[in-house]
């Protein structure tokens, strides 16, 4: 089954704070690791909060507010598509995802695995 | 320039006690189409509902985990696309479509969020 992951880290990465260099060390011997296994189908980080457009239709009529989206409470820094056979297989690999940040120095950072219904991917 | 959309459909859609307009799910499949051939489109998925998700949470050294739905979210994600745009003005313009597809459709109350990529992979 296709799983979609966004990863939240606290307010202050989400407007441009740069990670620690430990953790961009180690995501990308992760992320080999990962592509080789086969679950990793597509991932990102986003630029900061600010960057980004919100578009808000309300019966219809759309509203446009660029970031960066004080008033918002679940905000995105980036998003992973992963394959497994099981849901469990999906959690330990975001549990493993989330020890990646602890033993780097993010400490605080939120992950949410969704099922995928369906979809496209070039 | 490659930009992440997610798409926040009313609470009730999550929660199944508003089923997605058939109108809407009609015309969804003709504008995939569309945008796929335009080459603007890289990746899309619809999600189950929040109530199949799981959060992790990491505070400090330690992980807690909860299973969906959340309750307490203002917003929940429904969907999300990757699209490749010339410019941000682009993307918002694919953004207005799609959300006006939605208005058309029987879903006028919708919220897409546009962010543009950093850097990433897909395979």
């Amino acid at each position: 089954m296709r799983y979609f992951m966004t990863v939240t880290p606290s307010r202050e990465y989400l407007e441009g704070k740069a990670p620690p260099q430990s953790l961009m060390d180690a995501m990308g011997p992760y992320m080999e690791k990962a592509v080789a296994d086969g679950s990793l189908i597509s991932t990102a980080g986003l630029k900061p909060l600010a960057e980004g457009t919100y578009l808000s239709s309300r019966g219809g009529r759309i509203t446009m507010k660029d970031g960066p989206f004080a008033e918002s409470k679940e905000l995105i820094g980036g998003y992973a598509i992963m394959e497994f056979a099981t849901k469990a297989d999906a959690i330990k690999a975001a549990t493993d995802f989330v020890n990646l940040h602890i033993e780097h120095g993010v400490p605080d950072i939120d992950v949410s695995v969704r099922p995928v219904d369906g979809g496209f991917n070039v | 320039m490659r930009y992440f959309m997610t798409i926040m459909p009313p609470k009730e859609v999550d929660s199944g006690e508003r089923p997605v307009p058939q109108a809407l799910m009609d015309a969804m499949g003709p504008y995939i189409e569309k945008v796929v051939a335009s080459g603007a489109l890289i990746s899309t998925g619809g999600l189950k509902n929040s109530g199949t998700g799981v959060r992790l949470t990491g505070n400090g050294d330690r992980i807690s985990v909860m299973d969906g739905p959340f309750a307490e979210s203002k917003e929940i994600v429904g969907g999300y696309a990757v699209f490749e745009c010339p410019s941000k003005a682009e993307a918002i313009q694919a953004a207005t479509d799609f959300v006006n597809l939605h208005i058309e459709h029987g879903m006028p109350d919708i919220v897409v969020e546009v962010r543009e990529i950093a850097g990433g992979y897909n395979v």
